[in-house]
């Protein structure tokens, strides 16, 4: 069991998340914005974090950061709409982070993505790379190209 | 007595004597006003030709400029149009840039050179993309102030021997300040041609010569051409006339050969460039005067009793010599007119049949032009050269003894190009208003008739590809809201067919919902594609490996009797994304399986781009192309589809079988690739898309 925090703006996103952990016996704990995000983490443990890249009050990579300060070594999955572009400090940030799951993703991938990122094992991107044919993968930001 | 006879006879001679001595006086002094007369009128002749000479040649000069100024000023506002980016636009640019060189004739190269003096484009061969001007004159002067307008630098010496002019405007940034400039260079070949024509390269006795208004001799023709003379010293008097914005004309001695010409200055329109005129007038005003003294000799010699006469034979032959020697001037006027303007000159008489077209030797099609036209209207030698509307126009205007401007004649030169001419005529009338006839001028206006075409079809292009990047944007955004909207719809739909009782209407159900939702994730992720904001990196690949490998995959959606042929002509590397390469492959197959009803082929082929593919094309003469072409035997399409097939959502297949997103991230995908799309397709004839990617560098190098 894991006790995870969701980062989302979207309250309809986190609900659904809240279901995806909880069916996989995870405690999830909720925030709408960066600064919520900290708040939260300043007054209960978590032992994963889920965050957009893009909140409303700050963004992903600067969120990423003061996670990082608050909490050094707590696992980071981030997820992205495929929209932003990855300035090169923005990349060494997401260094030490898990995979970078693109919007809108399978449940099973969010449950390996989220295991792999809590187990430190190397990010692969099986649904990223290889295009077939009818539904072509278009490259999709993928944290991996940027590592 | 006979002392008084003496004495008599002795005064009539005297009075004979002095009467004979009087009337020779007289001669003498009424020759010598002649002569200074005919000295001063010549010197106003002379003046007078010296001074249109340096209009003529100079406004041929400001005309030469400023079609040089008004190429870089289409690129310039090309360039810093709102929204453009010029990197994206830069294969377009690129052709532009040819385009117009081939019109100017003479250019040895356009290109762009950024705000730190680096050159970014250069359609002339051999200059690096790693070149950096930034001590040029042409760019420090835009770089200091912001109103430098059309800079002109040179001459300026290349590695090759080669002199340059080079003629520069300002790009501004979209808040006005410098981004760099776009600049054309010229040979001084080319130019001092151009004043060696105007000029009358065969008169020795003009000499031409273009200063800078720091001394420097840009150009220089007549006699005394290769002196060597760089610069002309500061306390020259030459310098000073034009420091004092001397019109002339002027005596002075030749700076280049010392040689004293009547000499005139034209200003170079808004330019520091000052054109200086020399004629030599002692070859002619001196043999009309030596005629005058001599004849004023003879009647001192001849006899006082017909002095009266030759009085009258001195002012009449005076009179003819002057009239003589000013009918050559004025001829020799009008022939520095003539070869000085790009223009020429006809006369037509009242049955409206050519009787006189000016001779402007050297052209690409006057010289025939005017054999073909004496006797004949201008219908009768032209016809086939303008439209039966046009001509039924301007012949009313000629019915109604009309003047007319820019009548057009389209008709092939001597090197099978077609030139537009542009004609422009008054009537003639009598001293009783009986008609006589036209007169009038002729213009080649080929390049300005083609620069105006290029632009257009650039602007064409430039709309057709904002208009998508318009689209793609505002596509960008509603896919990162889907995006973020699919993810609820997928996991809770996913949850609850997981959580529902197996093969109850719940779990068919919310299956459903995840195909679905499955389904509009990858129309968004099309969207994106043409939006081009989701980015895959761009490696070298052998187009043609990644081709066949794509053409595999797609043949697994190919019917049995459609037949998919592949060829490829080697290797070709190019700087690209595989996975993209693969999504052009397996849409436009795809595309084309549909396109063929029943039975059919689709050929599929790889190429290094061709001369021709080129020339059919449009594409700019610069970098080496690979061609990926993929052609189908299928229904093809007409213009009007043809125009729309590339914008997001068109499409002709029945709803629910196309997303119209095919084919925009098709356009999308080779837009990022710096690539460049046609379609060549007519209903019943099939479709062949024919997609440019630039090769990448190692490859070009190998070749």
């Amino acid at each position: 069991m894991l006790r995870v925090l969701i980062i989302d703006q979207d309250p309809m996103v986190r609900y659904a998340l809240r279901l995806v952990l909880e069916d996989q016996g995870h405690a999830v704990l909720e925030a709408a914005s960066g600064a919520a995000a900290l708040a939260t983490l300043g007054r209960a443990t978590a032992d994963a974090v889920i965050t957009d890249m893009i909140l409303p009050d700050m963004k992903g990579a600067a969120t990423i950061r003061a996670i990082r300060a608050q909490a050094p070594g707590l696992p980071i999955l981030t997820m992205s709409s495929g929209q932003h572009a990855f300035a090169p400090d923005a990349a060494r940030d997401f260094a030490a982070v898990g995979d970078l799951l693109a919007k809108p993703f399978e449940t099973d991938e969010l449950i390996d993505a989220l295991a792999r990122t809590v187990h430190r094992q190397p990010a692969s991107m099986p649904a990223l790379g290889a295009p077939a044919l009818g539904a072509p993968a278009l490259g999709a930001p993928a944290f991996g190209a940027l590592a | 007595m006979s002392f008084v006879k003496a004495a008599h006879a002795g005064r009539a001679r005297s009075i004979i004597l002095l009467l004979a001595a009087f009337v020779s006086a007289a001669m003498m002094a009424l020759a010598w006003i002649d002569v200074a007369r005919t000295r001063a009128q010549e010197a106003a002749d002379a003046a007078e030709r010296v001074e249109h000479l340096a209009i003529a040649i100079g406004t041929d000069l400001d005309r030469g400029f400023a079609s040089i100024d008004v190429a870089l000023g289409v690129i310039v506002e090309r360039v810093t149009e709102p929204g453009t980016d010029i990197l994206r636009h830069l294969p377009a640019l690129v052709w532009f840039l040819h385009s117009i060189e081939g019109h100017l004739a003479g250019l040895q190269g356009i290109g762009l050179v950024d705000a730190d003096g680096n050159v970014r484009v250069d359609t002339a061969p051999g200059v690096g993309a790693r070149a950096n001007v930034a001590h040029r004159r042409y760019y420090t002067d835009h770089r200091a102030r912001s109103d430098a307008g059309l800079v002109i630098d040179g001459p300026i010496a290349t590695a090759d021997g080669t002199e340059l002019m080079v003629f520069a405007q300002r790009l501004p940034a979209r808040d006005g300040s410098f981004d760099g400039i776009a600049r054309a260079a010229v040979t001084t070949d080319r130019l001092r041609a151009l004043l060696a024509r105007a000029a009358g390269a065969d008169d020795p006795a003009v000499a031409a010569t273009l200063l800078r208004d720091d001394g420097t001799i840009v150009m220089r023709t007549g006699r005394a051409r290769a002196t060597g003379l760089a610069a002309v010293p500061a306390e020259h008097p030459l310098r000073r006339a034009i420091a004092a914005a001397a019109r002339g004309p002027l005596a002075l001695a030749d700076p280049v050969d010392d040689v004293a010409r009547l000499t005139g200055f034209y200003r170079l329109r808004g330019q520091p460039f000052t054109l200086v005129v020399g004629v030599d007038r002692a070859a002619t005003t001196e043999r009309t005067a030596g005629a005058i003294v001599r004849d004023a000799v003879g009647v001192l010699l001849g006899v006082a009793a017909i002095a009266a006469l030759a009085w009258w034979l001195i002012r009449a032959f005076g009179e003819s010599a002057r009239l003589a020697a000013r009918l050559a001037v004025s001829e020799a006027r009008f022939r520095d007119f003539a070869a000085a303007s790009s223009d020429w000159h006809w006369e037509q008489d009242a049955d409206l049949r050519f009787t006189f077209v000016s001779d402007v030797g050297g052209a690409t099609f006057r010289g025939d032009l005017a054999r073909d036209l004496y006797g004949k209207t201008r219908r009768e030698a032209n016809a086939p050269y303008a439209s039966a509307a046009d001509w039924a126009r301007h012949e009313a205007d000629l019915a109604a003894r009309r003047a007319f401007r820019d009548f057009r004649l389209r008709r092939p030169a001597r090197d099978g190009r077609i030139c537009t001419v542009a004609i422009n005529g008054v009537p003639i009338f009598d001293a009783a208003a009986g008609f006589k006839g036209y007169r009038g001028t002729g213009t080649d206006i080929t390049r300005l008739v083609e620069i105006e075409e290029a632009k257009r079809t650039l602007e064409v292009e430039l709309q057709q590809s904002q208009k998508l990047e318009s689209l793609g944007t505002l596509a960008g955004g509603i896919a990162h809201d889907f995006n973020n909207a699919l993810v609820p719809i997928l996991a809770l739909a996913q949850t609850w067919a997981k959580r529902a009782d197996p093969d109850s209407r719940l779990q068919q159900d919310m299956t459903r919902v995840v195909a679905a939702a499955r389904h509009s994730r990858d129309i968004v992720r099309k969207i994106l594609a043409f939006s081009r904001r989701e980015e895959g990196t761009l490696e070298p690949i052998d187009l043609a490996a990644c081709v066949g490998e794509a053409v595999s995959l797609a043949r697994l959606g190919v019917p049995p009797d459609i037949a998919l042929a592949e060829r490829y002509d080697g290797a070709l590397t190019v700087l690209a994304d595989r996975s993209q390469i693969v999504q052009i492959v397996t849409n436009m197959v795809a595309n084309a399986v549909h396109a063929i009803a029943g039975s059919g082929s689709i050929a599929v082929a790889v190429a290094l781009a061709g001369e021709r593919e080129r020339a059919a094309h449009d594409l700019a003469a610069g970098g080496p192309l690979a061609l990926l072409r993929i052609a189908d035997s299928g229904c093809g399409m007409d213009g009007a589809t043809m125009a729309r097939i590339f914008e997001p959502y068109f499409t002709t297949k029945p709803v629910g079988v196309g997303t119209g997103l095919g084919l925009a991230a098709v356009h999308g995908i080779v837009a990022r690739h710096r690539g460049q799309i046609r379609v060549d397709s007519a209903p019943g004839a099939g479709t062949a898309f024919s997609i440019y990617l630039p090769l990448a560098v190692e490859t070009r190098q190998a070749a």
